[in-house]
């Protein structure tokens, strides 16, 4: 598909501006099961997404035919942007003058042959086997590689473009005792592949499964509770979307009205920090091509800012904070890389500093038993009982229940241990003074 | 597309290094989705998808390739990537393409470009007026309509090729009620494999004002107070119990690995006696009914629970081959971007001999959920959770007052033990499964059913 010529007969048409989204990707994968390779998956895909105004209104389509005819798609865009009755007003952003600079890739996929990349699964499955006889299962041990590149057209004379490239090792294994049986799961994300510590993917793995065997409920009641990091950042996931634009336009959002005031624990920071050292995904842009930047959205508990794309900047009179990312085909608000700050205690102290509670390493159900809007939350967890300051044995089948804004008021301290995902959300272990159980 | 006898060679070129099965799954979609928020049209958009996905399969190793370059030339290469896995003397497989030929249980009498957007708008702006027409509690109304034509071609080198073309057309409304201090939400939708005709005698004012009226009153339900009690889940979209807790367990995906906690059970008693389960890809143009699956072949009624025994697993074709397993017509997947493997259609539990009315006056205390949010399992521990979307107490054998925050957790083989009472008003809901060949509409069904102990979270 010829790009300048799609531009110019958009223009021609009526179309006051127009932009073209091109992602490209090619994925290797391969999966493990009992030292044999169950599956290799190859695919090389490109996909375009292009948005137009029409009468000030903005429709989107999205195609994978490259050969597509021009004519076809211009009518197709017409059509839906005049379908079109919403208010909203929207733009097609020109670019900025700099954008920061991201380190150039420097990946060695190419310098292993696809035997040595199942070699090192197979060295991960089988020192799993090996750690603990109660491992009945590596029930998964995949290795993916994706290599991508985006590039951003627009009439307004923007030509952007990125290229990224990641790595990853999945491991899941079964642990069994006494007919119980227990998973433990580990995903470990890099640039390289040299970056990879198998043995400390194998430990994690084989620890997480073999120390919740012989799990069992507590009785229900009111626990001090610490939520262990990776775990505090998949509940922060789900709340996210309230500090959107987009949520505050369709006032899905308990922000409304709410800047400057204090809405969490003087404790909590939060930061939107697209460079982060850290982070797997580094966004010098978004995908309007508006160039991002590191800011705090919430600030000692005090909401300092909603996250906008150029429509919903537009909408609030504000400037976009270079948020405006893909969410399905249509440009949505997100963060980049979503970060609580770290306190000062180590995740040892806090488990010496609880008499009587939990320790709770997972949530299941992450995406029905969370209501973003109103703060609740009802959700299986596992994790520990801690008695005197030690973890006492693994607890499962509990619900903890909350309200997310109600206990990040009230929060008792918050640990030094920050881990950001590889989905761009990072927390340190938190504590809490009382949440509600239900088990027994 | 590609023409049969290019198919036959792409397959022959697949299984030159010696594989002993080969497959092509070719795929061209258009989906639009129209959005209303309130009674402004908010989005209008259109994705067409476009690609090819080959398979081979040499002894217990898969190997899957996919790209959206489908000229001939392109498709050979890929093919000759895939195969250069294998380096062993070719099988000498014969085969000649035969296309399947079959009863069309999914007819289709409006298509999605029969209509244009104005029209499908209309039917959002009736849902819109319904759940607005509940009071000012109500501060928010979304509602979306989604309508995608698939359409597969799949060839093997079992000489089968199957074509279908699959309109799955969803109508979803999320209304929001507020009372100043506290918001919340509630949503249902509507989805079938048909056309739009699906929807001329649907009452969407109603449907939209239900939803509506469902949001208010769990603004005004206390919490529960959580713990161990008798759970009464109602018909219809309740099925998503079986659904998680049970039947993912039952797909060859886990057993044929041995990884679920329903392997090597085939004969076994895993359910109370009245307990029987079905997934039945062939109920006339229900949300995941397939006239053949992404392998080509015919969808059947699978009786997975016969009076508690277990009696089958859910199996695609490369599990049948592994478990020594007849195959169940339940190989899916999302797209040319996944490879098939054995997944559900619409899962239910048969109607039992109850009524809804004893079921409720014969329980002294416990929940009614009588709408079910989504779920999910581990299957290797069997290990289920629910959110309750909208729950009810049951005192003395009467449905009392509201309840909001209920989770429902427990493990998939006791849950199905303990189920004492099945009604006999067996009813579906539609739902987007998601596993590892991607997400796939899905019917969940059920009766009434009641289930004794069952570990309930809450916060009150």
């Amino acid at each position: 598909m010829d790009y300048q010529l799609l531009i110019a007969k958009a223009k021609e048409i009526g179309f006051s501006d127009i932009e073209i989204y091109v992602s490209s990707s090619r994925d290797l994968s391969i999966s493990l099961f009992k030292g044999e390779v169950d599956k290799n998956e190859f695919s090389n895909t490109s996909n375009i997404s292009i948005r137009a105004i029409y009468d000030g209104k903005m429709a989107y389509l999205s195609l994978e035919n490259i050969n597509e005819d021009i004519d076809f798609v211009l009518d197709n865009l017409k059509n839906n942007a005049k379908s079109l009755t919403t208010e909203e007003e929207f733009e097609i952003y020109p670019g900025d003058e700099n954008y920061p600079e991201v380190q150039p890739l420097n990946h060695d996929f190419n310098k292993y042959t696809n035997l040595d990349k199942i070699n090192l699964l197979k060295k991960i499955e089988s020192s799993i086997y090996d750690a603990d006889k109660r491992i009945k299962f590596v029930s998964h041990c995949n290795y993916i590689e994706d290599e991508s590149a985006v590039q951003i057209i627009n009439s307004k004379n923007l030509d952007v473009k990125q290229e990224n490239a990641f790595c990853y090792i999945a491991v899941e294994a079964v642990a069994t005792e006494n007919e119980d049986n227990q998973t433990g799961f580990e995903v470990s994300v890099k640039h390289r592949i040299d970056e990879f510590n198998a043995d400390e993917i194998c430990k994690e793995v084989v620890e997480k499964a073999v120390s919740m065997l012989n799990a069992k409920s507590v009785k229900s009641g009111v626990y001090p509770v610490i939520i262990e990091n990776k775990a505090m950042s998949n509940l922060f996931a789900t709340f996210t979307s309230i500090f959107s634009g987009e949520a505050a336009i369709k006032k899905i959002t308990p922000l409304l009205e709410k800047l400057g005031t204090q809405i969490l624990s003087e404790k909590i920071t939060i930061t939107d920090d697209p460079l982060n050292s850290e982070a797997i995904f580094k966004h010098p842009f978004d995908d309007e091509g508006v160039a991002c930047y590191k800011k705090d959205v919430v600030e000692n508990g005090v909401f300092k800012t909603f996250l906008h794309n150029l429509k919903t900047a537009k909408y609030f009179k504000a400037k976009s904070t270079g948020n405006g990312f893909k969410t399905g085909n249509n440009i949505g608000v997100s963060g980049t890389n979503l970060i609580i700050q770290p306190g000062l205690t180590s995740i040892d102290e806090l488990i010496k500093n609880t008499d009587k509670g939990l320790l709770l390493t997972s949530f299941d159900g992450l995406h029905s038993g969370v209501n973003a809007i109103s703060g609740d939350f009802s959700l299986k967890t596992a994790g520990y009982l801690i008695k005197n300051g030690v973890k006492v044995r693994p607890v499962t089948l509990i619900v903890v229940a909350g309200n997310f804004f109600k206990i990040m008021k009230n929060i008792e301290d918050i640990a030094n241990d920050l881990k950001l995902g590889y989905n761009g959300i990072g927390s340190p272990s938190i504590k809490f003074n009382g949440l509600a159980i239900s088990g027994e | 597309m590609l023409s049969k006898a290019e198919m036959e060679k792409i397959l022959k070129l697949c299984l030159s290094t010696g594989a002993d099965f080969a497959e092509i799954f070719l795929e061209k979609s258009i989906g639009n989705v129209l959005e209303l928020t309130k009674d402004k049209v908010t989005k209008a958009n259109t994705n067409y998808i476009y690609g090819i996905g080959l398979r081979i399969l040499n002894g217990s190793e898969e190997v899957y390739g996919y790209s959206n370059e489908v000229e001939l030339k392109d498709v050979e290469e890929l093919a000759k990537k895939l195969a250069s896995s294998f380096s062993e003397k070719p099988k000498n497989i014969e085969f000649t393409l035969e296309e399947a030929i079959y009863e069309n249980i999914t007819p289709v009498k409006v298509k999605p470009s029969d209509l244009s957007n104005a029209e499908k708008i209309a039917f959002l702006e009736k849902a819109y007026l319904g759940a607005n027409s509940v009071g000012e509690e109500i501060v928010q109304i979304i509602s979306t309509m989604s309508d995608k034509e698939q359409n597969i071609v799949v060839a093997n080198s079992n000489g089968r090729l199957a074509r279908d073309t699959r309109t799955n057309i969803r109508i979803t409304t999320t209304a929001i009620a507020s009372n100043g201090n506290d918001s919340q939400t509630a949503s249902n939708n509507i989805g079938r494999n048909q056309g739009y005709e699906m929807l001329e005698n649907v009452d969407l004012f109603s449907f939209g004002k239900d939803i509506a009226e469902s949001a208010i009153r769990i603004l005004n339900a206390e919490e529960i107070i959580g713990g161990k009690m008798t759970v009464v889940v109602h018909n219809g979209f309740g099925g998503v119990l079986l659904h998680e807790a049970c039947v993912h367990s039952l797909e060859a995906t886990s057993v044929a690995k041995g990884v679920s906690v329903f392997s090597n059970k085939l004969g076994q008693k895993i359910a109370s006696d009245i307990v029987t389960a079905v997934d039945d890809g062939t109920l006339k143009n229900n949300w995941g009914t397939l006239n053949v699956d992404d392998e080509g072949n015919p969808t059947q009624r699978n009786v997975l629970i016969e009076n508690g025994i277990l009696k089958q697993y859910l199996v695609d074709y490369r599990n049948s081959e592994i478990m020594n397993h007849h195959i169940t017509g339940s190989g899916r997947r999302q797209s040319y971007k996944y490879s098939p493997t054995s997944r559900m259609t619409n899962t239910f539990f048969a109607p039992g001999k109850n009524t809804f009315d004893e079921i409720i006056a014969s329980t002294e205390k416990g929940l009614f959920a009588k709408k079910m949010g989504g779920g999910s399992v581990n299957p290797a521990t069997g290990e289920f959770n629910f959110a309750v979307a909208e729950g009810y107490l049951i005192e003395n054998g009467k449905i009392t007052r509201p309840v909001r925050g209920a989770t429902l957790v427990g493990s998939g083989a006791e849950v199905l033990m303990n189920i004492d009472m099945i009604g006999d008003n067996l009813d579906y809901g539609q739902g987007m499964c998601g596993s590892l060949s991607g997400s796939i509409p899905t019917d969940v069904g059920q009766p009434t059913i009641r289930v004794q102990n069952m570990t309930v979270g809450g916060r009150g």
